[in-house]
């Protein structure tokens, strides 16, 4: 999976005025390191959700598996590849394969074009700053896996592909609860679809670039979250339905459709779907953090810049503990509500937004 | 490069095949998505980004979810199997091949093959000077407020009577 | 504030100001906007007083024509504008003044029939004005792609028109058959458009004009092209239809409800013809000897065709529909014969066909505003005695499209043949005359029809209903003044009135327009 994701993603260096494999290699070196970073991030958000629900319930969480706990994922990956592969008589045998690991895999995708920090010129003079890139004499590197002009549009490309997943494990299962689910979390994601893209439409006009380091760049002295609060919210908001968390939980509304399109899941198929809801969480989080909170930019101007990495993850951090402080925190919504609110609320909202940036923007 | 080309298109043939031989309709539909991923990543190669994520947004993410939805919802059974030397198919062989001679023609006659490899349009407006120096997006943008004002215009209109249409048809009778 | 200022950055803010001159497109965008305002004068207007959405829409209607009389002024020299993808010439503002008169008369005469058969929503007027922005555009449009898009504004609002009475069968039969053989027809249309583009590497029809006025003397018109000319020929001849691709007409004619079925079968044939005329005499004139032969040939099948199957009709909407396709037959022939002749006499057919189509079925209208449609012959039996007045317009327009002297229709027919046969298509102009000869029978006998006894029932639909159905539906329909409204008689005056002018005084018309050159651009 992350083989195919890298060699995918090299497309957009290949024109970088190096030898094609000094970039080959530095691609393959991010892709791997980018797939095992997400992989572990997500596991150990498995912990972190754990810990932080258990402590808004007054309990403790896990605590058992190695020192506070810290290696409960570890014991959860073993416990997920031995249990056995149970699945429903009368599933479409193909895709009920598939789709795990699509799920996993446009997960992982999406995460190609964010960059986690400037581009940096390696072992020469120059540097990059907002459109300007020298480098004489050493390797321009690059933050995130390609630095390409459409990076944005690319990431709503590569999620729209989730859908797929969702509604082909349902589909597949051959199972009502399965299907339901299913058919609710592609409405769902379809619906508020919409209000991501219209949300990120904002800093788009502001910035005048889909790069996302341009992007960044732009956010230099003033981040876009301090022009742009309303479309902050609504990609925030609108991203809770994207990675489908409470409270707009509702394709697996446990309740009343067992565990939504995976029931019928078990072992590492369902660890690659739960998998992919993690790695979701990280990169709306991610997004969010480029298009609305400076990236990697330091948040006070007298911290050192050179952290950049640093700065990112803890911005991505602090909006990831937010999604999980609102899961503990709100119920669930009604599925019709959850409908009316896209398309009714999140979307004119969206649309008033981009009316009011566009007008900005032109008489600035 | 080459590689990555001979892989994409590889999958796109094979996939654009799974599309007419597959027994069960969802796969035909789940082949074409297949085809048209192949196809956004040889636009990759091409270096139009812009119309790969574009033809990934619209055609694999809007598009096709609604065909596989509907397919998987009415579940139709499986296609009757057709003879290879049935007329149908014949006929069908014979366009397709005419079709390719017609669109090798026209790819031809409308395209250079530069020196570097890459392939560019004899056109105009998205000439590689301009569209490196100002970026995909932006040429892209800029012609369709300029020389494409109308046409742009005319689709959104069309699009927002579409759905006027298709709310009235399909809306419930009022009480009244 | 100063890290994100805007000079640095490699985008366009506002200095790139589109090369467009938006007064030439003002009646579109008079129409254009006015969709809109009634989009949101929808929500506000109660359903029981959905006659205001009427009003407005015709006054943006009347707007929309004043600025095209207006226009026609300085259009004497046309000038092209978004680039050269529209263009606001005499040629195409003369069928924008027929499109907007028809679309006038419709709208006028819609409230009492659509509030009688309870389909009377504010849908109907944003869905009829935006076709109407199609037809302009069409008509206008110098621009394949512009014509494309042009089809498709005109065509998407008319599917669901014509199934607009949606609890009724035949109506959801007339939007379904529309919209499958429409969809058709476009993806004839895009081809056909693609191999143009293709070969010449342009979609603008002064640089196709070009590309052939080179290659043709040379001798190196691809197949290609002319594959190309050909599919656009098809995809526009279903839009026109004309035979052999009139196969949809009767039914969806006959399923719509009428108000549709009248913007239908004229204003869709008015704006297609301006496309035809425009793409073919103009921009592809010069491979002419490459269409006329084929083009002809749909001439005379659509003449012939139409004009047969009409005698065997029963339903006043299906004999229009047979008819309406043998029309398409006779305008074909000013395609096929070119500029500068073909065209203005094709315009002028266009004009009274305007008249006398949009007149009958305003007849139609309402005779069917009083709560059931009157379509079929039997309800029409007897109708000079019942209301003389009406029965009187009827047969004039009906004497109209069959030729008869005095009327629009023999113009008409008159400029067209003597084009073709000026032009040394002489069959064309044969085929015409005999075929208008058979015409004159199926528009006759329901003149006739009309003077004799309600309740006779000799040579009438043998083995169907008897008189005791017919009188009863004439007695249904006692409320002689529903539909017969103000508006109602002075649009079917006018349309009179504009039948016997362009029948009596042929150069009040036929000077004006008949210096006019569809340009490209």
């Amino acid at each position: 999976m992350g083989q195919a994701a890298v060699s995918v993603v090299t497309l957009a260096v290949v024109r970088a005025p190096v030898s094609l494999p000094l970039t080959l290699v530095v691609a393959l070196v991010k892709g791997v390191l980018v797939v095992f970073a997400l992989a572990t991030a997500a596991a150990y958000l498995t912990l972190l959700e754990r810990k932080i629900a258990a402590r808004i319930q007054l309990r403790i969480g896990p605590n058992r598996v190695g020192p506070g706990g810290l290696l409960q994922p570890a014991a959860d990956g073993v416990k997920l590849i031995f249990k056995e592969k149970a699945a429903p008589a009368g599933r479409d045998r193909v895709l009920f394969q598939i789709a795990p690991a699509l799920a996993a895999g446009a997960a992982l995708f999406a995460f190609a074009t964010i960059p986690i920090n400037r581009t940096i010129c390696v072992g020469g003079h120059g540097g990059a700053g907002p459109l300007s890139v020298s480098c004489a004499g050493g390797y321009l590197l690059h933050w995130d896996l390609a630095n390409v002009n459409i990076g944005l549009l690319y990431i709503l490309a590569v999620t729209s592909m989730g859908v797929y997943a969702i509604f082909l494990g349902g589909w597949s299962s051959n199972s009502k609860y399965s299907l339901l689910g299913a058919l609710r979390s592609s409405a769902q994601l379809i619906s508020y679809e919409m209000a991501v893209s219209f949300a990120i439409v904002g800093p788009i006009l502001l910035a005048g670039t889909l790069n996302l380091e341009q992007m960044v760049h732009q956010q230099q002295g003033l981040w876009f979250i301090f022009l742009q609060p309303l479309g902050f919210l609504l990609y925030f908001t609108a991203a809770f339905a994207e990675t489908n968390r409470l409270p707009f939980d509702l394709p697996e509304a446990e309740g009343e459709l067992g565990a939504g399109y995976h029931t019928e899941f078990a072992g590492m198929r369902f660890g690659l779907f739960f998998f992919a809801e993690y790695i979701n969480m990280v990169t709306v989080c991610s997004i969010a953090t480029v298009l609305f909170l400076g990236g990697w930019l330091a948040p006070v101007w007298f911290l050192p810049s050179w952290l950049g990495p640093i700065w990112f993850v803890a911005k991505a951090g602090l909006l990831l503990f937010v999604m999980m402080w609102v899961r503990w925190t709100f119920p669930r919504l009604r599925y019709d509500r959850l409908m009316q609110f896209g398309w009714k609320v999140l979307l004119p909202l969206g649309l008033a937004n981009i009316v009011v940036t566009a007008v900005f923007v032109a008489v600035r | 490069m080459s590689v990555i080309f001979g892989l994409a298109a590889a999958v796109a043939v094979v996939a654009a095949l799974g599309v007419v031989v597959a027994q069960r309709t969802l796969y035909s539909a789940l082949a074409l998505v297949a085809n048209m991923v192949a196809l956004a990543v040889l636009f990759l190669t091409l270096d139009a980004q812009f119309l790969a994520a574009v033809q990934i947004i619209v055609y694999a993410g809007a598009v096709m979810v609604l065909f596989v939805f509907i397919i998987a919802l009415l579940s139709p059974g499986a296609q009757e199997r057709l003879h290879p030397l049935e007329a149908r198919v014949l006929i069908g062989g014979l366009a397709a091949v005419a079709f390719t001679v017609v669109v090798a023609r026209l790819t031809l006659n409308g395209v250079s093959v530069a020196a570097s490899g890459r392939f560019y349009g004899r056109l105009g407006p998205f000439a590689p000077v301009l569209v490196d120096r100002h970026g995909q997006v932006q040429t892209l943008g800029e012609q369709l407020f300029t020389t494409f004002l109308l046409p742009f215009e005319l689709s959104s209109l069309l699009l927002l009577v579409a759905a006027v249409g298709a709310v009235y048809l399909s809306r419930r009778r009022r009480a009244s | 504030m100063t890290g994100w200022s805007v000079g640095a950055l490699p985008w366009y803010p506002l200095h790139f100001v589109p090369a467009v001159d938006l007064l030439s497109a003002l009646p579109e965008l008079i129409v254009g906007a006015g969709m809109v305002l009634m989009l949101i004068a929808d929500l506000l207007v109660p359903p029981s007083r959905r006659g205001i959405l009427a009003v407005g829409t015709a006054a943006v209607l009347s707007a929309a024509l004043v600025a095209v009389i207006w226009q026609w002024g300085g259009a004497a020299h046309a000038y092209a504008t978004f680039d050269g993808s529209f263009v606001a010439d005499r040629f195409g503002l003369f069928s924008d003044a027929l499109i907007l008169s028809t679309a006038i008369v419709v709208v006028l005469l819609s409230p009492p029939y659509l509030a009688g058969r309870g389909l009377h929503a504010g849908e109907y007027y944003i869905l009829l004005l935006a076709s109407v922005v199609g037809m302009l555009t069409l008509a206008g449009g110098t621009n394949l792609i512009v014509i494309f898009l042009g089809v498709e504004l005109l065509s998407i609002p008319l599917y669901v028109l014509a199934g607009f009475a949606r609890d009724e069968r035949r109506s959801q039969e007339a939007g379904m058959k529309y919209l499958l053989l429409g969809g058709f027809a476009s993806a004839f249309l895009l081809y056909g458009m693609a191999l143009v583009y293709g070969d010449t590497g342009k979609t603008n029809l002064t640089a196709i004009h070009r590309v052939l006025l080179e290659a043709v003397p040379a001798g190196h018109v691809s197949p290609l092209l002319m594959a190309g000319i050909g599919l656009i020929g098809i995809g526009l001849a279903f839009k026109v239809s004309a035979a052999p691709f009139h196969w949809w007409t009767p039914d969806v004619y006959e399923g719509s409800p009428v108000v549709v079925t009248t913007f239908m079968s004229v204003a869709t044939k008015v704006a297609a013809f301006a496309a035809f005329l425009r793409l073919f005499s103009t921009t592809f004139g010069s491979a002419q000897s490459g269409w006329t032969v084929p083009l002809a040939l749909v001439a005379i099948a659509s003449m012939i065709f139409g004009n047969v199957v009409a005698l065997a009709q029963r339903s006043m909407k299906r004999m229009l529909a047979y008819s309406g396709i043998a029309q398409a037959g006779y305008i074909l022939i000013g395609v096929a014969v070119g500029q500068p002749d073909g065209t203005a006499a094709a315009l002028y057919y266009l004009a009274a066909y305007t008249a006398m189509n949009t007149g009958a079925f305003a007849v139609l209208t309402i005779l069917s505003s009083r709560g059931r449609e009157c379509d079929e012959y039997r309800h029409l039996r007897g109708l000079g005695r019942r209301e003389p007045f009406l029965a009187g317009l009827l047969a004039i327009f009906l004497l109209s499209l069959a030729g008869f002297p005095l009327t629009a229709g023999f113009f008409g027919k008159f400029f067209l043949f003597s084009a073709a046969i000026h032009d040394g298509q002489v069959p064309l102009a044969v085929w015409g005359v005999v075929t208008s000869a058979v015409s004159v029978f199926y528009y006759l006998r329901v003149t006739l029809l009309m003077l004799g006894q309600a309740g006779e029932t000799e040579g009438m639909d043998p083995g169907s209903t008897g008189g005791d159905q017919l009188e009863s539906w004439a007695v249904q329909t006692g409320d002689r003044r529903a539909g017969w409204t103000l508006p109602g008689r002075v649009l079917v005056l006018t349309a009179a009135a504009a039948t016997l002018v362009l029948g009596i005084f042929p150069t009040v018309v036929y000077g004006v327009i008949q210096g006019i050159h569809a340009v490209t651009g």
